[in-house]
């Protein structure tokens, strides 16, 4: 499980953990009750502090994302399909929203901001599936 | 066992400058950076709990062991990197750990050969021929070969190469996987330790001003952008407010809080972001400090 954190984001490690895996258990990337690595483990993986990996599993715990099993450590949590969409809604919803605002902050109308997001859709978003970035 | 280190109102007193009273307790397993400029104590703190300073008052504790100045017995619970390592310079690595192996009764040389190969380091070398990375090393492994419950880092990669530091560093982060060693950090830059930190405190003129766990900080800290056409109030926790027209930026210590009262306000296209720790710690410094909620 390879996580790519990075130093120049300006997310928090703690939140970037929380969003690598939640993508990749919404996007069935992680199977369900995979089992994930342990704290120490992926501390040291990832060269961050363990307390921040406790931290981020506790926050997809709470999401629901991931379930502990006694002195077993954590695994993925199953999710069924119309849950994923509603989750992913919620998500898209939630990352919206800063760039909208900030979208406002720069001046930009509501028809302007529209536009942007159909031009964006029909260019620069690959469709899924042909992402060719599997590694 | 409570904690790795425990301190307790200890003072020491120079002619021109005063370390503490200190206050300080360090959990077993974590990673801990102490943090400050130059000239805010980190060294004689670090020497300190090493036993190689005198205090004038308090009480220490390394791993549940009183540090009684009398008896030695506590300082086989530490590992010590000092910042400026002395060495014999005509010995060669091998010479020099036996000789530091003699104060240690729980010294395991089949790992202090370990370490060495992790680091690349030719014990069989002269010291005199030692580059500063492989001196780094060296006192690492010196420090380490006995398994301590508390190692103390007197800023051992100031001035390192990356590749020595990220040598370093994988060495710790592996320690730290497999045992409940607590690392006590000393640096006044955050560097490759901002990732590996779960506590940082904050050290100024000798004073501790700030003891928080990493992620609590950074929490708490916000960047705040939004749109409001009014006269603003007093934010609670804002420490810097800038305003072009409508626009407005905040920087707060009490994020939640403040990101609430903003929207109280009613103001429009709040958005919040993250700082980073150097931000953060630039803020606390400067004495902006809040102390998050526990």
């Amino acid at each position: 499980m390879q996580l790519k954190l990075s130093d120049m984001s300006p997310l928090p490690l703690r939140e970037q953990i929380v969003r690598r895996i939640r993508e990749m258990v919404l996007s069935g990337e992680l199977p369900e009750h995979f089992q994930l690595p342990s704290i120490r483990g992926l501390a040291r993986e990832e060269r961050v502090g363990a307390v921040t990996v406790q931290r981020a599993y506790e926050d997809l715990e709470r999401e629901k994302m991931i379930y502990p099993r006694q002195g077993k450590g954590f695994f993925v949590a199953p999710i069924d399909r119309s849950d994923r969409k509603e989750q992913a809604t919620r998500r898209v919803t939630e990352a919206l929203r800063d760039p909208l605002n900030e979208a406002r902050l720069m001046g930009l109308t509501d028809r302007e901001i529209l536009k942007l997001v159909r031009d964006s859709l029909a260019s620069d978003l690959e469709e899924p599936g042909s992402t060719g970035k599997e590694d | 066992m409570e904690y790795a280190l425990g301190m307790r109102d200890v003072e020491v007193g120079f002619r021109n400058f005063t370390l503490g009273p200190l206050d300080l307790d360090l959990k077993p397993g974590r990673v801990v950076g102490l943090v400050g400029p130059n000239g805010s104590g980190k060294t004689t703190t670090m020497k300190t709990i090493a036993g190689i300073l005198d205090r004038d008052a308090g009480l220490i504790e390394v791993c549940d062991q009183p540090a009684d100045p009398e008896k030695g017995v506590w300082k086989e619970s530490v590992g010590y990197v000092p910042d400026k390592p002395i060495f014999y310079e005509w010995m060669n690595g091998t010479a020099f750990l036996d000789l530091v192996a003699r104060f240690y009764p729980r010294w395991d040389s089949s790992f202090a050969r370990e370490l060495a190969d992790r680091f690349h380091l030719d014990l069989e070398e002269k010291i005199k021929r030692h580059s500063a990375g492989n001196r780094v090393k060296l006192s690492l492994v010196a420090a380490l070969a006995h398994r301590p419950g508390l190692a103390l880092f007197d800023e051992p990669t100031a001035g390192l190469d990356p590749v020595v530091r990220t040598e370093v560093f994988d060495v710790l982060c592996e320690m730290m996987d497999n045992g409940n060693m607590t690392v006590f950090y000393s640096t006044h830059i955050l560097d490759d330790l901002h990732r590996l930190a779960d506590d940082l405190v904050f050290l100024e003129r000798g004073r501790i001003i700030l003891d928080v766990a990493k992620d609590d900080l950074i929490d708490s800290w916000r960047r705040l952008r939004f749109q409001y056409a009014g006269e603003v109030p007093e934010f609670s926790g804002a420490v810097r407010h800038t305003q072009q027209g409508r626009v407005h930026e905040l920087i707060t210590s009490a994020g939640e809080k403040t990101q609430a009262e903003v929207g109280a306000l009613g103001a429009e296209s709040i958005r919040a972001s993250a700082l980073t720790l150097e931000e953060i710690a630039v803020h606390v410094m400067k004495g902006d400090y809040h102390v998050p909620d526990a």
